[in-house]
């Protein structure tokens, strides 16, 4: 297995009285694509906000156990230092109702970029990099919200790139979002898995298949199987992922 | 009944209510302006707004309200100095940094404080605050009832106001772009004064125009303890007679049909237009906003 990036061990996950993960243990590859599936409500979303702290605004959430992101242990660490190096992009395009522009340098700014000339070039590569460019190049003083969904989503990736992170978290990023953005979104994050280590939670199994390296599937808290994806689909070792991919339940 | 004839009976009930509304409110600034136009057959427009001599009792009665309107100018305005920070900061405290406990809590005591009597509020003025005033700055007050006293009783009471709604105001931010803030590595602050609070603003305006218009229209704490002095106030311990006191003091003994009495109608008229100049004022800026 290639160099993790993630080295996690005994996660457990609790919101109040209510165990949401379970002793997961796994390492997550760098620069790859890991899907994370399952039914719903069976914690991928919850293990995909573990990787960026974004569980901690929940006040009835607590975990145990470790997540290393390349040796550091990030559940001790400070939230708003670890963020900057994992990016995310969430399930319905969230723009700030500001310019293109000012959408893309927000997150360059809060850490302290002041350099105009450094704005605008972030501002080029990021767009280009989540293959918005083209579309937007002439119009970034104009107002976010205005864009289409998939537009608005890949400004979301884009604003996720600004800051350079390590690791981009995609929380079922095309659920909102029609056929067409969907299929230009997927052929983004394989673009961007050649640099960046993503983790995907997605609903739609086939798409899972399409984009990923790595497939964890997790149910009711429990992470079933974590294989590649050609193992996971050619021989599953659980009775409930060959159930799950046979879609016998979702 | 059928569906239909319930759905016909609530349309024709909401209707009438909102008629009824409006008939009232019209009724209201008809009776308000055409008694209150009455006094300007007695007394010039200049006179009136312009002169600051309030003498209505007098043998050559004088009927000037500027005097009266710079007391209601002053002790509104350092009502929201005090009043709109402490409710803001209370506010955000209420809406992103406290706890669940804490949250109730303090949401509770405010709940309280707003069903404060002014009645109440003007009592403790007059008995406590003007005293302490008076022993606080004994080179400064010459009387415990003043701009400072009335405004501090007026925050107690605007305050609330303030606080519950803008912290709806934050609270009606969508928690997608606290997220999405946060996600970038913005620290909770930064979030607040880029994204969220620039969300809230069209919010967090309309609470400090309800604020206001509530703080000009207060009579009782007015009433009690801003002193009562027809006089442009220099300082923020001067005692002033706002408009509203002046209405309520006098209204009561004074001959029906009066240069005096359609005076006392025009300070109303006065008052509705200072609500509805700010009102729709706000309303402008609102609209500019939201482009």
């Amino acid at each position: 297995m290639i160099e993790p990036i993630f080295k996690i061990e005994k996660l457990n996950v609790f919101y109040g009285e209510k165990h949401a993960l379970k002793e997961v243990t796994c390492d997550i590859p760098q620069r790859k694509v890991t899907a994370v599936v399952g039914p719903s409500g069976c914690g991928k979303s919850t293990f995909l906000r573990v990787l960026n702290r974004m569980n901690d605004l929940i006040p009835s959430y607590r975990h145990t156990g470790s997540v290393k992101l390349l040796g550091d242990e990030i559940l001790d660490m400070d939230p708003v230092l670890l963020r900057k190096h994992i990016g995310m992009v969430f399930q319905k395009p969230n723009p700030f109702p500001k310019t293109i522009q000012e959408n893309v340098t927000y997150g360059p700014k809060i850490h302290g970029i002041k350099n105009r000339q450094a704005l605008r070039e972030i501002t080029e590569k990021s767009l280009r990099q989540a293959a918005l460019w083209d579309e937007v190049k002439d119009e970034l003083k104009k107002n976010a919200t205005n864009l289409s969904g998939g537009q608005q989503q890949r400004l979301c990736i884009a604003r996720a790139l600004s800051v350079e992170p390590d690791v981009l978290l995609l929380d079922e990023p095309t659920s909102a979002l029609d056929p067409i953005a969907t299929q230009k979104i997927e052929t983004l994050i394989e673009e961007l898995s050649e640099k960046y280590t993503i983790v995907i939670v997605t609903h739609n199994l086939q798409q899972a298949l399409r984009i990923s390296d790595y497939v964890m599937f997790f149910y009711v808290g429990e992470l079933v199987e974590f294989d590649t994806t050609e193992k996971i689909t050619s021989n599953p070792k659980d009775q409930r992922t060959s159930d799950y991919l046979r879609g016998i339940f979702s | 009944m059928s569906r239909k004839r319930i759905d016909l009976f609530s349309r024709v009930l909401v209707t009438v209510a909102a008629l009824l509304t409006m008939v009232i409110l019209f009724g209201i600034f008809f009776f308000l302006i055409s008694d209150g136009v009455k006094v300007f057959g007695k007394i010039s427009l200049k006179d009136f707004f312009l002169s600051t001599r309030w003498y209505p009792t007098y043998e050559d009665a004088e009927f000037g309200i500027l005097a009266l309107l710079s007391g209601t100018l002053a002790v509104t305005g350092l009502t929201l100095l005090i009043s709109i920070p402490l409710g803001f900061i209370s506010a955000i405290f209420l809406a992103e940094f406290s706890s669940r406990k804490t949250h109730d809590f303090l949401k509770y005591v405010f709940e309280l404080t707003a069903g404060i009597p002014s009645v109440v509020l003007g009592s403790f003025g007059l008995k406590y605050i003007s005293r302490w005033l008076m022993e606080l700055f004994p080179m400064k007050v010459w009387t415990g009832l003043n701009i400072l006293n009335a405004s501090l009783m007026l925050s107690v009471l605007a305050m609330p106001y303030f606080v519950t709604l803008i912290e709806d105001a934050l609270k009606a931010v969508p928690v997608d772009q606290k997220e999405a803030s946060l996600a970038l590595g913005a620290n909770m602050t930064s979030t607040l004064f880029r994204v969220l609070i620039p969300q809230a603003r069209s919010g967090i305006l309309n609470a400090i125009i309800l604020g206001t218009n509530r703080i000009v229209g207060e009579t009782m704490v007015v009433l009690m303890i801003a002193g009562g002095a027809t006089m442009i106030p220099q300082s923020i311990f001067d005692p002033v007679r706002p408009l509203t006191a002046a209405i309520a003091g006098e209204m009561g003994e004074v001959e029906l049909a009066s240069t005096h009495y359609f005076a006392l109608f025009m300070i109303g008229v006065v008052l509705l237009m200072i609500s509805l100049i700010f009102t729709v004022t706000a309303m402008r800026l609102k609209r500019g906003m939201r482009r």
